[in-house]
């Protein structure tokens, strides 16, 4: 058996859009950003987008003459994994599915027609299931009976992602018995037509699209061979995307692990043993605050212990720009609390001051489930 | 053996008569997930119910509420229960932890007082032993119960006290001698809840479901006579009580503690969903799978089974009871993933969703697998006893 190539070539354009986004992601993307953003009307900041859109990320792929990057599929699971790695949902997957479906399946007339309005930031998405939920994109019962210059849709295609936002959708229909591809304007699709569904991943939103009394023009039409090429083309970018920002992801879960790991420090203690402060306890105390600012009781230093967990360097600092201000900026610093200052906790979770470590119930998990209450970071 | 028939048609038929109608509202699969006001009226007046037609605590003392009869009884009416899949008592931890225990150890008044009310769900128990800290950990609790006069004045924080909202006494571990660090300065209370400076904070699982609090306590008072045996033997009575909890130890009142997907039910999922245009379950990769997780789940019934039989088990008596929630929870786990597999893309689908399968029972399913796998003692906790008291090897 030929042995499997190991050979990974990363571009220095690769690298750029790499550390580039990985900053972006984790300026727009904290924690308390998702979670406000989960109960969002549309699940994402359209302030983000319309930056990624600014950037030229959402045109990366798309060939320069419709006024994209001429970059590749490879550039675009690049800067994806940072994005799954702090949950920036975005319709930008949706998007990029949609632009490998039009590459390979579009006639130039479609993609001249099309690719520039998405290279501006219109945002796509492709309609691949069907109620079976099989992951055989080419089992398809949905309909388009083609009768002289009109084309009519039949059925339902659901686990539409962004479907509520998205201006474009390349649908996939069986057209005498063989799969095709339709594209739709959302400015042709009568009101009624999405419902929201409910999934897992609150970061996501798809809809359920009824094709049932949709009748579009016959040029909007995609069948033949290149209807199958698209069909592969989007289902091989979606699965690429995928598991790229899965990727990123379980990196963040092993982050919020790491780090969870060494601020959990043992806590507890009673009214009557409080222990003093600064330097002499056998126990330290580590409070959930919501805002996450360290407190110190005694000298009144509000002060964390931060490591930076590219390098190892540690500092003390309020805050983590402090603690990169003061310890210096290096390429890849990623500074991540390392554990509270040694002091007392001057709050607990409840917003009430304690001294003399009155018991502090604690536990991080906690604080995101009280209503109200973030999770920190 | 005539009798037992007769008495097995009359159950059936009493449960099958007696039902409570399907509500509108979804159950929990468990006591742990008991979170809304109406899923618990609902299961309280149900277990009353059960009780009141004699099927709860049948082998328990008459004396004190329970039925005088023969445990054999009792356990035709859990078999018909579960067969039913009737709603689940929600008492659980009353039922199976603290009413034994009380019977096994307790005196005489505290069986008078607390035994009918654990019965009929008048008095839910909860069960306050993990704290924030300390999870695994159990002999490093550091809540502290500090003699003062006729009273015991207690301070600290539980966590994960499932029916802490609706309960109206707790089992609690607590520390009364703070010089003793860990086993030896334990003591054992049964703690009204409403006891001031007692306070309960609902805690939102993943799945979106309460039911677990956060229970805080700050100088709460409570009686001297709320201390169960005697100060320093906490740690005991404790282990008393999880060998209760784990089942190794028989006297529980019955009933059901839940109602959960089955295998069975996997298997006509596979009927239902379909994978490449027809019914899973014609996939021949599924087929091998499915026969697995059947082979797994009837080993652990055989091995239920077999447990009972002394002579059977001869070599290593406590090998099975002491390993049954490892095994079960582990394979339960499992089992879901691949029941969420089955469902192809439709597996994103959550509980609520038009078009989930089974109301999106299978994910919240799978979700609260999880928790199994940690609460009463986790996986690795788990396999540390099995290591330790089944096989002898060294503690770590």
């Amino acid at each position: 058996m030929a042995p499997l190539n190991t050979r990974i070539a990363f571009t220095d354009e690769q690298a750029m859009l790499l550390e580039t986004a990985i900053a972006f992601c984790r300026d727009k993307s904290p924690i308390r950003a998702v979670r406000d953003l989960l109960q969002s009307e549309h699940g994402f900041d359209h302030a983000v987008w319309n930056e990624m859109v600014a950037l030229g990320w959402s045109a990366i792929a798309i060939p320069e003459r419709f006024g994209g990057s001429g970059l590749s599929l490879a550039e675009v699971a690049t800067i994806t994994e940072p994005m799954g790695r702090h949950l920036l949902a975005t319709p930008f997957a949706s998007t990029q599915v949609f632009i490998q479906g039009m590459l390979a399946a579009a006639g130039a007339d479609m993609q001249s027609a099309v690719l520039p309005r998405v290279a501006q930031g219109a945002i796509s998405t492709s309609a691949l299931f069907e109620s079976d939920g099989d992951w055989d994109l080419t089992h398809i019962t949905c309909l388009a009976e083609r009768t002289g210059e009109a084309v009519t849709l039949h059925g339902a295609k659901t686990l539409v992602c962004d479907a509520a936002v998205a201006e474009l959708f390349l649908i996939s229909v069986l057209h005498q018995g063989i799969p095709a591809l339709v594209l739709l304007d959302a400015a042709d699709l009568p009101h009624g037509h999405l419902r929201s569904e409910t999934v897992i991943d609150e970061t996501r939103r798809s809809c359920r699209l009824e094709l049932d009394g949709l009748t579009l023009p016959a040029a909007a039409l995609i069948t033949g061979p290149a209807a199958l090429d698209g069909l592969r083309a989007m289902r091989d970018a979606a699965l690429l995307l995928a598991a790229a920002e899965a990727a990123g992801g379980i990196a963040g879960v092993l982050d919020v692990t790491d780090d969870y790991l060494t601020t959990r420090t043992a806590s507890h203690w009673p009214d009557t043993t409080a222990p003093k402060c600064c330097g002499c306890m056998a126990r330290r105390a580590f409070v959930p605050s919501c805002s996450m600012q360290p407190r110190c009781c005694a000298g009144g230093r509000a002060r964390a212990r931060w490591r930076c967990t590219w390098h190892g360097h540690t500092s003390l600092a309020p805050t983590r720009s402090a603690a990169r201000a003061r310890h210096g900026r290096l390429s890849r610093c990623w500074w991540s609390m390392a554990g509270r200052c040694r002091c007392e906790p001057a709050r607990c979770w409840t917003g009430e001051a304690h001294r003399g470590g009155a018991t502090l119930p604690r536990l991080r998990p906690t604080i995101a489930a009280i209503p109200g209450k973030l999770y920190p970071r | 053996m005539s009798e037992r028939d007769a008495f097995r048609a009359e159950v059936a038929a009493w449960f099958r008569n007696n039902r409570p109608p399907e509500p509108d509202f979804l159950l929990p699969e468990s006591f742990m997930e008991v979170g809304t006001d109406q899923q618990f009226d609902y299961l309280r007046a149900w277990q009353r119910k059960v009780y009141d037609a004699g099927y709860l605590g049948m082998a328990w003392p008459k004396k004190y509420g329970g039925g005088g009869r023969p445990q054999a009884l009792q356990d035709i009416v859990n078999t018909e229960m579960a067969r039913q899949k009737v709603p689940f008592v929600p008492n659980t931890i009353g039922l199976n932890w603290a009413g034994p225990l009380i019977l096994s150890i307790g005196t005489d008044a505290q069986k008078q007082r607390y035994i009918r009310g654990i019965l009929n769900g008048d008095d839910i128990w909860c069960q306050g032993f993990s704290e924030p800290d300390q999870g695994s950990d159990l002999a490093n609790c550091q809540t502290r119960a500090t003699r003062d006069g006729d009273h015991y004045v207690l301070n600290g924080a539980k966590i994960w006290t499932s029916l802490g909202s609706y309960a109206k006494y707790v089992i609690l571990l607590a520390r009364t001698n703070p010089q003793e660090p860990r086993y030896g300065g334990l003591s054992y209370f049964l703690v009204p809840m409403h006891t001031p400076g007692i306070e309960t904070r609902p805690i939102r699982k993943l799945t979106g479901e309460y039911g677990f609090t956060q229970t805080f306590f700050r100088d709460a008072r409570i009686p001297a006579d709320c201390l169960m045996g005697r100060e320093g033997e906490g740690w005991k009575i404790a282990m008393l009580t999880l060998t209760f909890e784990r089942g190794a130890t028989g006297g529980q009142a019955g009933g059901i503690a839940r109602v959960a997907l089955g295998v069975g039910d996997v298997v006509e999922l596979a009927r239902t969903a379909r994978r490449d245009g027809r019914p899973a379950i014609e996939d021949p990769v599924t087929r091998d799978q499915l026969v697995r997780f059947l082979i797994e789940d009837q080993g652990d019934r055989l091995c239920a089974a077999r447990a009972a039989i002394p002579a059977l088990c001869s070599e290593r008596p406590q090998a099975i009871p002491l390993s049954a929630k490892l095994r079960t929870s582990e394979h339960r786990r499992r089992m879901l993933q691949f029941a969420l597999s089955l469902q192809g893309a439709n597996a994103t689908r959550w509980v609520g969703d038009a078009n989930a399968f089974d109301g999106g029972k299978w994910q919240r399913a799978y979700f609260n697998a999880f928790s199994s796998t940690i609460g009463g003692g986790t996986s690795r906790i788990q396999a540390n006893i099995v290591g330790e008291r089944v096989l002898g090897l060294p503690k770590d």
